[in-house]
Formats: structure tokens, C-alpha cells, sequence
């Protein structure tokens, strides 16, 4: 790798061992960006971990030139200080142009020491990118809806490298490139930072609820619609779908943040999202606007969830939910 | 045990507007609170504090009406409270507001600094990472629980997407942590009657250990190229429907569905 080519790297994250779909996700996406650049972008994935060549190596598949491999005890399990002087390592050797991270809680301890350490900047929660090509500079353009409302601001890092961005799961989707190669670099450091946080034990998350991310059916529920939120949950359980909501609710305590869609929540693309008493800001549409049908119920005719349903009903979405309850009963 | 909470003055975003002329935000009249992770943050050190005969100090960066919100924190029962404001600071990305509140904290003894995960008015959730590197302490971030403490470390429960952690973070060190791990407490009477007249310290740029090209606009490495607004175009006519035919059309699609 030369250090004239633009790279741009991404942060495959692995837990135990296990490729997390983000970073496919992500390499897919860098593959795209670079695929339309005129000039040479070099896409590059990053692991660290230990005793991971075939997962390293299964990378291919997602279309990187380069993958490199940095092979540690210490990078077995994440902690942000070895990961941290891993990464700074190979910042200063290779000098990538812009380096995407996953925005999961991993992504999003690590992102910004690392930043800090490198004094650059670095964009949160990107849900479109772009490339910007000059004379002799390349600029990530990092989208992401700022500040309530409709409004989106895109973001640059122009003078300082690499021009980091963290990016939500779920946001891009894995597309496989068939009869790809890829370079590998397995990459052995002296003496990484040693981890200060002592761990004591690991338990699994009660499901408080199904997973959003992997129902087919989701009845979403907003601010205004709060009030039937019980009567949702009977409709939904009755026909096997999952309740989720918009970030309302879960700022006012009474759904839990695993169950946000969103943005800052989670991004899912359900086969149907019905959308009851959601106004439809775009960090909410952020996060469901692939979903393949949309049914927005709102009592404003010119509520913005209206922008991405595919079926736009204007109607009490209590009464609403109140007749799918009696109708159901019916059937039974 | 010294503690030091970083609490930013956010306005209050669920009511946020849009100006539809020129995109623009409409701040005027929208009411500024305190974030709420970091009021989480406030409660734990009050808790610690209790606990320990200990000491809180918040911290907050921001224009001079954050007065009132630190006033606020008194009548919670923090003991100190530092508000860094200048106009060389105003437009700061996190990495320079990361620089300016690590540089205010170098003045002040302290066993543990406590941040929100993230300000509801950006949820970048980098400011407490990024004042821990610039430290060089060792950080929990997206903590839900503190259980146990001890003069050198800190036992707290972490929140990851499907486990959750329990770790000890060695002191002096930094915690980020979610509004889920405790109810903030209601201002108590005596403390609101003293609040008004306990001294606030105010820091400039020129208190800090800082140099211009640590801080503000200019500084900071990411810009915003451009803001826009995505016209809404409706997708599918609107139809007004009464709640029975509205029920009957949902359940059409999505009974037998799963
Ligand atoms: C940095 C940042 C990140 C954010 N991230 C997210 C995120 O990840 N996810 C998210 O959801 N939000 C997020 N938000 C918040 C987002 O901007 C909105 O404030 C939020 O989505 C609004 O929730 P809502 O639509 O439920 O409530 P509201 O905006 O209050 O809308 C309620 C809607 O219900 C309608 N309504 C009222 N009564 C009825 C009735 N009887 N029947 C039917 N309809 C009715 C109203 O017309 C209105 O459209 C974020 C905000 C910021 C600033
Ligand atoms: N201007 C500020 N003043 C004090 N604390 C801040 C400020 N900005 C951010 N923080 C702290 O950093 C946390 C994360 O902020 P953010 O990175 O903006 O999401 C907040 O919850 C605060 O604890």
C-alpha cells in the first residue's frame, strides 16, 4: 500500500470472535463510495482480534482491496485501550483518507478516544455518504438529520486525517462480490496498551420484548397514540407482530430504548411498519423508511409520515386501534 | 471522594421548529433544560457523594444563561459549580468542546468524572470518550448501574446491545451513563433557598491552560458544508377513513403475515 492512494478503511468489529453484520455492512457500502470515485480509492478492512484468519480472510466477499489483520491476545475480547493503540498504529503507518466505524456501543466507546488521540474530526450516526473529489483531496461528505424538524446537515472533515464517521447498524445493507481478491496483511504489534477496566461478568439481556430488527410485522407507536399503547400491545400480540415506537415515548419512560426506531435507535426493515400517531421527523424515518409496506395513521393530513406511506390513512389512531381489537375478538 | 459531573444546557428538543422559509432552527421561545443523562449523572454523584462524605462539582460549557440551570443543580445539592463561557468558544465540535471542558478540568482534584451518554440536541455521545482521552483515564461508557465503590475503583454495570457487563474501572476514571440507571431527585427546599446565593465560578478562555487553535468555530476539525430540508411529498393519496374501515384495511395486510 502506497500512501499516495486514497484509502478508505473500515472497522470490521468482531464480538467473540464473530464478525458483526455491521462491518460487512459498512465494507459494502465503502465498496460503493469507492466504485464511484474517478480516481483510485483503495477500500481496506480492518480487524483486530485473535486467531481470526479464516473470518479475516471471509472478508473478501464484501469487495475490499486490502484487509489487514492485526493478530493479538489483547485484541481478543474489545477493550478501548489496546484497540485504541492498534488502530493510532496503523493510522501513522498507512495514513487512510477516511476510516467509517459501526455506531453499535462499541463503535460508538471507541470512534471518539480514537479521534481525540488523532485530533480529527469525527461525524456521529451518518446516514447518507458521498465522496467529493478535488485536485488532490477526497472529502467524505457524512449526511445525518440534524437537530429535529426536517432538516439535514452534511458534514466534512477537510483538514485533518482520516475523516471519520461512525455509521448505525442496519443503515446500509451486505451485498457480496462474487470472485473478489484481497490483499492480506496479518499484522503483529509489540507490546499493545494493556486494558485498565477489569472484567467481572457478563450476563445476557432479558428480552424486555422480540427483537425489532428481525420482525416482520411492527406496529410502531407515537406520541400520539401513547395512551393506547396496551391496546396495541393486545392487537399486536394477537396477530404475532412487535410493538416498537419513536423516541416520545421512550424519553418519557414508558417504552424502553431497545424498542426505538430511529435514528439513535435502531434501523429495521420490517416487511410492514404501521405507523400510529408517529408525526414522521426525519430521524425517525431514518430508521424505517425501508420497510417494505408503510401505513401511517395520523389525525394531520399533512403529518410528514406521510412522505413514506404507502398507504396514508387520516384517522384517531386510538378508535383506530380500538376497532382492530373488536374486530379481532370478532374473528375469535 | 471527588466527584465532577459534565452537564450541558440543551434546549428542549421535542419542541423544536423549523423555520419553513429558510431552514432554519427556531430557537426563541424554546425552554433550555438540563440534559437529561447528565441529571442521571448528578444523581449518581450525589449518591457517591452520600455515600462517601464526598464532594460534587458540575461543570457545564455554554452561553450565560446556563446560570440558571447550574442555580438548578444547587437546589439538587451539589456542593460547586464551574460555568466555562466565552465567545471564542461558540461554535465548538465536540473534539474542541472536548479540549475546553478537559483543560477546566485539570484545575480541579478528582476521583471520578461522570458525563451523560449523550445531549439529546446532537447524541453524538463522543464528549465523554474524548475528555477521557484527553486525560488519559480509563472510561465506562453506557453505564446503567453503579454497584459497589471503593476508595481506588468502581464496580458498574454496562449496557451493551444484547448483554450487559460488569466491570471495575480503576479511579481516577471517567463514566458515561444512560438516564435508564437512576431517577434524578427533586430539588429540595433548603438547598433552592441557599442556591441564589452560592457563588458560581465562571472560567474564560484566559483561565484555561488552552490555546486558540484548541477551541471554537475555527478550530474544530468537521464542518457543516451545507443544510437542507427534504421537501415532504406525499407517497400515496391521503384517505380519511373511519377507525372501523381504517381496522379492516390494516388487518387486510397484515393478518397472515408473519
Ligand atoms: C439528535 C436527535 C436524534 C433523534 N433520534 C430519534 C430516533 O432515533 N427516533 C425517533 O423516533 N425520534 C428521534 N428524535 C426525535 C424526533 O425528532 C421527534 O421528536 C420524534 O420522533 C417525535 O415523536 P412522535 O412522532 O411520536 O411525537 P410527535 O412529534 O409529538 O408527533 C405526534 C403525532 O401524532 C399525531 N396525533 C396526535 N393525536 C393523534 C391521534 N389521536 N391519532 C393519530 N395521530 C395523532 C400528531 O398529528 C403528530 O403527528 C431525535 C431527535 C434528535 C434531535
Ligand atoms: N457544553 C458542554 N458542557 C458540559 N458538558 C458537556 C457539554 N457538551 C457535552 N457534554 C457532556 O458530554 C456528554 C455527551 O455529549 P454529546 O457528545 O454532545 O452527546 C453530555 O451528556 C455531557 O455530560
Amino acid at each position: 500500500m502506497t500512501k499516495q492512494t486514497h484509502a478508505l478503511w473500515v472497522f470490521i468489529e468482531q464480538r467473540s470472535g464473530l464478525i458483526q453484520p455491521v462491518g460487512k455492512e459498512l465494507l459494502s457500502e465503502a465498496r460503493r463510495l469507492a466504485d464511484t470515485a474517478d480516481r483510485p480509492v483503495n477500500v481496506v478492512a480492518v480487524l483486530l482480534g485473535h486467531e481470526m484468519h479464516e473470518a479475516a480472510q471471509s472478508l473478501e466477499a464484501y469487495g475490499p482491496d486490502e484487509i489487514l489483520y492485526v493478530d493479538d491476545p489483547r485484541l481478543e475480547h474489545y477493550d478501548v485501550f489496546p484497540y485504541a493503540d492498534a488502530l493510532t498504529r496503523l493510522i501513522k503507518q498507512y495514513s487512510p483518507t477516511i476510516f467509517l466505524l459501526g455506531g453499535s456501543v462499541i463503535g460508538r466507546d471507541l470512534a471518539p478516544r480514537l479521534s481525540m488521540r488523532l485530533d480529527t474530526g469525527l461525524t456521529a450516526d451518518a446516514t447518507h455518504l458521498a465522496l467529493q473529489e478535488d485536485a488532490d483531496t477526497l472529502l467524505l461528505e457524512a449526511t445525518r438529520p440534524a437537530f429535529g424538524g426536517n432538516l439535514y446537515a452534511t458534514i466534512l472533515c477537510p483538514n485533518t486525517l482520516p475523516q471519520m464517521a461512525t455509521i448505525r447498524p442496519g443503515v446500509f445493507t451486505e451485498v457480496h462480490t462474487p470472485h473478489t481478491k484481497a490483499q492480506m496483511h496479518v499484522i503483529q504489534f509489540e507490546a499493545l496498551e494493556a486494558p485498565k477496566v477489569v472484567f467481572l461478568e457478563r450476563k445476557v439481556k432479558q428480552r424486555s420484548a422480540q427483537d425489532i430488527a428481525k420482525a416482520n410485522v411492527i406496529f410502531s407507536i407515537g406520541r400520539g397514540a401513547k395512551a393506547s399503547l396496551n391496546t396495541a400491545k393486545q392487537v399486536a400480540d394477537a396477530l404475532g407482530a412487535t410493538v416498537a415506537s419513536s423516541r416520545a415515548l421512550v424519553d418519557e419512560g414508558v417504552m424502553v430504548k431497545d424498542q426505538q426506531v430511529g435514528q439513535t435507535g435502531k434501523t429495521i426493515r420490517p416487511n410492514i411498519y404501521v405507523a400510529l400517531g408517529i408525526s414522521g421527523a426525519v430521524q425517525h424515518t431514518a430508521g424505517m423508511d425501508k420497510a417494505e409496506l408503510i401505513i401511517g395513521v395520523n389525525t394531520d393530513p399533512n403529518a410528514p409520515i406521510f412522505g413514506v406511506s404507502n398507504i396514508s390513512i387520516v384517522a384517531d389512531a386510538h378508535a383506530v386501534l380500538e376497532a382492530m381489537a373488536s374486530q379481532l375478538n370478532a374473528i375469535e | 471522594m471527588n466527584i465532577l459531573v459534565l452537564v450541558k444546557q440543551v434546549p428542549n428538543t421535542t419542541e423544536m421548529m423549523i423555520d419553513k422559509e429558510n431552514g432554519t432552527l427556531i430557537r426563541a421561545g424554546v425552554e433550555s433544560i438540563a440534559n437529561p443523562d447528565d441529571l442521571t449523572g448528578v444523581e449518581l454523584a450525589l449518591e457517591l457523594k452520600e455515600k462517601t462524605n464526598g464532594h460534587v462539582r458540575v461543570i457545564t460549557m455554554g452561553p450565560t444563561q446556563a446560570e440558571d440551570m447550574l442555580r438548578g443543580l444547587y437546589g439538587m445539592g451539589v456542593d460547586d459549580a464551574v460555568l466555562l463561557t466565552d465567545k471564542r468558544f461558540a461554535g465548538s465540535d465536540t473534539w474542541a468542546t472536548s479540549n475546553i471542558l478537559s483543560a477546566a478540568i485539570k484545575r480541579y482534584p478528582y476521583d471520578l468524572i461522570i458525563a451523560g451518554r449523550q445531549a439529546i440536541d446532537g447524541d453524538t455521545a463522543q464528549v465523554g470518550p474524548q475528555v477521557a482521552e484527553a486525560l488519559g483515564l480509563p472510561q465506562v461508557t453506557y453505564v446503567h448501574d453503579v454497584t459497589h465503590y471503593e476508595t481506588s475503583s468502581l464496580t458498574v454495570i454496562k449496557s451493551l446491545e444484547e448483554e450487559k457487563l460488569t466491570l471495575r474501572l480503576p479511579l481516577p476514571g471517567l463514566i458515561t451513563v444512560l438516564s435508564e440507571a437512576r431517577e434524578p431527585r427533586y430539588l429540595n427546599v433548603k438547598d433552592v433557598m441557599t442556591a441564589h446565593q452560592k457563588p458560581l465560578e465562571t472560567l474564560t478562555f484566559d483561565d484555561l491552560d488552552l490555546s486558540l487553535d484548541a477551541v471554537g468555530l475555527k478550530a474544530s476539525p468537521t464542518r457543516v458544508k451545507r443544510t437542507y430540508t427534504k421537501e415532504i411529498v406525499q407517497k400515496s393519496p391521503v384517505q380519511t377513513l373511519s377507525p372501523e374501515d381504517a381496522a379492516t384495511l390494516i388487518l387486510k395486510h397484515v393478518v397472515g403475515h408473519h
